[in-house]
């Protein structure tokens, strides 16, 4: 057809041109250190967070040696993947752990992980978390973990402490609630409910990631207790409350007890400061205390014009003082070791969400395996739903494992 | 269709130099047009069969990727796992949306259209352009005032309890239950009998005969609200064409007014009445935006489309291969729909 | 009387939600949440008004808005009418092959485009630009098939007398024409404005990470839900983004609501 011949021309053109620019990526010289523009892209959990990031750039863009154009994204990983799918990705970027491997094994990051000042200092369970078959791509921003987080008015007046094992959550939670207020409210998915998993010596995989562990005694006995107590009416769900997450249902008073991490203490500080809390490490399961944690870091794209002004960018970010008043106003845990002291020295009020840093699993597995994760996370909404059952859920992601772990 | 030429204009015959100038006229004159649909949908589409035969994260460049041969196609269709369990997924939800919307919204549409052409009626233009209103605003702005409507103690939440005996609070948009599944239950069959339990295409026949789940009903019914003003444009365009002469011998022969209706009327508007049924039918099969803004496919992928599918696979799950190949079978769904729509039209012609 | 009775209770159906938008957008989110039902604030409240004027980028998405929407309207008026005139009007060779090129693109359903028209868009660099976002919508194939259906009814002598005369071809279009053709040309225009100022799949995926070239409906997929912010579903903001989007539409459909009536009988007819 005549009216195609155009067109194809134009296409085939242009894929051309992209594949005679391909050839300049990785290879390229790295640019200069400074005088060059920058975007940088990030996310966001508050205004607060927000705004010590705009601090920090701003003093970055100050020193005159490059210039930062920040964009603060909502649907982070999706406006993240775009880009980088449109061949035009940011220079820095905010990078989640769980996405790391897809990025590793596409070849869409420079590593970098190495060329910031005294990398030894990070803690190597992080430095883990950014690491792709050998080759440490980037240097972790922070981390959070997970833990409890109470209302000491609420147990003040049931007389209640923090409860320190599984039976105690129960009755707990148990005690907490009335009607359209459950006692516990956590969110049903995989990053809430791991934590139990951790408990009970459960994790989907083994250690290795090589083959999928759902079907094992540890895994039903941990699905079947959350089960049952949400059956019970004793832990809920943020959305059969009405609110969007497990923070906005504790701060607006629909629970009285939540699970989350660290980014709840900005939250409550900008939204709800009136509502006094506590944060308590999560009770121990059959096997011990257990939690989850999530890191972020700095990544550079290997497509990136400036790297090595993207690589300072990084350098400034990471460096000591600036870990700890990005950390200080919303406070994330710093990845540098030599800064825990410190920072906890200011908030001793959260040293739970410090001491789940030794004991805590993380959510990195292998390319690919988000659509494993989401599997799951259909269960784990069926089950708090109460309208899946404990067998279906793991032969499901089990099954779904299997076909990505081959 | 049928591509009449236009009537070749006697007096313009025998004047080649004329003729020559249209000839490049005509060319002239389209060719913006033509390149720009070109470029935009005739290329993409070409580009897109063929991202459809390779393995593509999106994340690398194009160039780099591998060829896959019909791994994507398979993985969708032969291969058992997630992404089959996931199409067939989506497949199963478009197919109740279609079920429910296309019927809902030719009947609404249809009913509304024929009290409004009512003789008499006094504010014709103001309950015309009420109903018509929805179709012409943002879907965007639309699915958040509907996310506002079903919210827990929003507005439907409120009506239904002061209608119905007890205080109703669904969570509409993350209630993954199935209506079949909720009506089945309510008889006392909570759980799949054995044979239901076997799959296709990695999903049990249990799960295909779940009905909408409660978060899709929502978002079927948002669709039926946006969609009727439009289709009953349509009718009462078809309406028009009803001579009154007809009906009004018809009245006079005795006839009631539902008779008028289903022997009089409703032959005429056979017509139109398709041409509203197959639109529908290519239009829900597109469903995404309200996806995107109330539900994101969730709760429990209940409200995922295979529309929304492809954004999901292509954007957020770096399989841009796998992407390009689902929107095929998608084009194939519609095409089927248009190819019918275009034959029936032409042999009514 | 049933039959009013019916009609009254459909549009209640029908309007209802937009006045009850409007005046949640007014309340507070104690109001809110404690009368999500009455069609008026109690105590109006401001804050979701200046949440959405003043602390969020509104102004610059409805600004992109505009832009994209006058200059791809412009665009397709004029481009679609130009191809609908050669179509319907003059006589060259390949017409009917050309003719039926367009009705077979009108067969396309834009949700196949998502990833093609990425590629394509990332192929000529057009990604994160405001020419990504306007010329994939500049040239319709629906607007080329109005037009030549509108052009193929129109009496010819006008245009041969001017053509005798000595004008050109582009002169007789131009200038005899194009005048004649008002009314389809504004049907179209007010297609074509409302299409694609509620566009929201296009710019998704062609200005996703640059939020200056952010339009009003993906604008407004971002309001309220505050990304993990502390309080999400913040419906009054919500609202209020909601309504200042359907308000430039509303004006244009109350002042040319039998154009758009027109529009949807002609495609309605398209078969």
């Amino acid at each position: 057809m005549r009216i195609m011949r155009p067109a194809l021309a134009l296409v085939l053109a242009g894929v051309l041109s992209a594949t005679a620019a391909c050839g300049d990526d990785g290879s390229g010289k790295q640019g200069d250190t400074t005088g060059a523009k920058l975007t940088m892209f990030a996310f966001s959990s508050s205004p607060a967070e927000d705004a010590v990031l705009r601090k920090a750039i701003d003093d970055y863009n100050k020193q005159g040696r490059n210039t930062v154009d920040l964009k603060v994204l909502p649907e982070y990983d999706t406006a993240l993947t775009t880009a980088l799918a449109g061949g035009q990705p940011p220079d820095v970027f905010y990078l989640n752990d769980n996405k790391l491997p897809d990025l590793g094994k596409s070849g869409a990051l420079e590593p970098t992980g190495d060329q910031v000042d005294n990398p030894g200092d990070f803690y190597d369970t992080l430095k883990q978390s950014f690491t792709y078959q050998g080759t440490y791509y980037c240097a972790p921003k922070d981390f959070s973990t997970l833990q409890l987080v109470y209302n000491t008015a609420d147990f003040e007046a049931a007389g209640l402490k923090p409860p320190t094992t599984w039976e105690e959550l129960a009755t707990t939670a148990k005690a907490l609630t009335k009607p359209g207020h459950p006692g516990l409210v956590l969110a049903p998915e995989f990053y809430r409910w791991g934590a139990f998993f951790a408990q009970a010596g459960a994790w989907p995989t083994d250690d290795g990631i090589t083959k999928m562990t759902m079907d094992t005694q540890p895994m039903r006995q941990a699905l079947q207790y959350l089960t049952d107590n949400h059956k019970a009416g004793s832990f809920g769900t943020p959305a059969a409350v009405g609110a969007g997450w497990g923070g906005e249902a504790f701060g607006k008073g629909l629970t009285s007890m939540t699970i989350e991490g660290n980014w709840i203490v900005g939250a409550m500080k900008n939204d709800f400061p009136s509502v006094k809390y506590g944060v308590a490490e999560l009770p121990a399961g059959p096997k011990g205390k257990g939690t989850m944690s999530f890191s972020v870091c700095y990544g550079v794209a290997k497509a990136s014009k400036s790297k090595a002004a993207a690589v300072d960018l990084v350098k400034f970010l990471t460096s000591p003082d600036e870990q700890l008043t990005i950390t200080k106003e919303f406070p994330v845990m710093p990845s540098r070791k030599s800064l825990a002291d410190k920072w906890l020295t200011d908030k001793p009020e959260l040293k739970a969400f410090v001491a789940g840093g030794d004991y805590a699993k993380k959510s990195v597995f292998v390319p690919g395996f988000s659509t494993v994760i989401d599997t799951f996370n259909d269960g784990i909404q069926g089950l708090a739903k109460g309208n899946k059952s404990v067998d279906d859920v793991v032969s499901s992601t089990q099954k779904a494992g299997g076909s990505v772990l081959g | 269709m049928s591509v009449e030429p236009a009537a070749p204009v006697a007096r313009e015959r025998g004047r080649g130099g004329l003729r020559g100038r249209q000839g490049l006229a005509g060319w002239l004159f389209v060719s913006p047009a033509l390149l720009l649909l070109g470029v935009f949908m005739v290329a993409p589409i070409l580009l897109a069969l063929w991202v459809s035969f390779r393995d593509w994260s999106g994340l690398a460049p194009l160039s780099a990727s591998a060829p896959a041969g019909t791994d994507n196609y398979q993985d969708l269709l032969t291969h058992t796992g997630v992404v089959r369990g996931d199409f067939a997924k989506s497949l199963r939800n478009n197919v109740y949306y279609v079920l429910g919307v296309v019927p809902a919204q030719t009947l609404l549409a249809l009913v509304l259209a024929v009290i409004v052409n009512a003789k008499l009626l006094k504010g014709r233009t103001f309950f015309r352009a009420a109903f018509y209103f929805p179709s012409v605003t943002s879907s965007i702005a639309v699915a958040f005032i509907f996310v506002f409507l079903f919210s827990p103690n929003g507005v439907v939440n409120t009506v239904l309890s002061a209608l119905l005996p007890g205080k109703i609070g669904l969570v509409w948009l993350d209630d993954s239950d199935g209506l079949i599944h909720l009506l089945l239950r309510a008889v006392g069959v909570g759980s799949p009998p054995g044979p239901l339990r076997h799959e296709f295409l990695d999903l049990s026949w249990w799960d295909w005969l779940s009905g909408p789940s409660v978060a899709l009903s929502s978002i079927m019914i948002l669709a039926t609200w946006t969609t009727t003003g439009t289709f009953m444009l349509m009718f009462l365009a078809g309406l028009q064409n009803v001579p009154v002469e007809v009906e009004e011998a018809a009245e006079v022969d005795g006839a009631s007014r539902f008779q008028l209706f289903w022997r009089v009327t409703l032959p005429m508007l056979k017509p139109t009445l398709f041409l509203v049924v197959t639109l529908g039918l290519i239009g829900t099969w597109q469903v995404f935006d309200q996806v995107y803004a109330m539900t994101s496919g969730g709760p429990q992928k209940t409200t995922l489309t295979p529309a929304y599918l492809v954004y999901r696979e292509g954007f957020q799950n770096s399989a841009m291969g796998r992407a390009a190949a689902i929107a095929f079978i998608v084009f194939v769904i519609i095409l089927v729909f248009t190819g019918l729509q275009r034959l029936v039209l032409r042999r009514e012609r | 009387m049933i039959r009013r009775a019916l009609l009254t209770l459909f549009a209640v159906i029908f309007i209802y939600p937009f006045v009850l938008s409007l005046a949640t957008s007014f309340k507070s989110r104690p109001e809110v949440a404690a009368h999500p039902v009455t069609p008026w604030p109690a105590s109006p409240d401001l804050r979701a008004w200046t949440d959405v004027l003043v602390h969020s980028d509104f102004p610059l998405w409805t600004f992109n808005s505009l832009l994209v929407t006058v200059v791809a309207t412009l665009l397709r008026v004029f481009l679609d009418s130009l191809a609908g005139y050669a179509l319907a009007r003059l006589e060259w060779r390949g017409r009917g092959i050309v003719f039926a090129g367009v009705v077979a693109v009108l067969a396309v359903p834009p949700i196949v485009l998502t990833v093609p028209r990425f590629l394509v868009l990332k192929e000529l660099t057009l990604l994160n630009s405001y020419t990504g976002l306007i010329l994939p919508l500049a040239v319709d194939a629906m607007g080329i098939f109005l037009m030549r259906q509108f052009f193929v009814e129109l009496p010819r002598e006008l245009e041969e007398a001017a053509r005798i005369d000595g004008a050109s071809i582009f002169g007789a279009y131009w200038h005899i024409v194009l005048p004649l053709a008002r009314p389809a040309l504004l049907t179209l225009t007010i297609l074509s404005f409302q299409g694609v100022w509620n566009e929201f799949l296009l710019p998704l995926i062609v200005v996703r990470a640059s939020p200056s070239l952010w339009t009003l409906p993906f604008g407004l997929s971002t309001l309220g839900r505050g990304g993990a912010g502390g309080q999400s579903f913040d419906y009054p903001v919500m609202m209020a983004g909601s309504i200042l989007t359907i308000v430039p539409v509303a004006v244009v459909f109350i002042v040319f609501q039998r154009f758009f009536v027109r529009g949807v009988a002609a495609s309605g007819v398209k078969g």
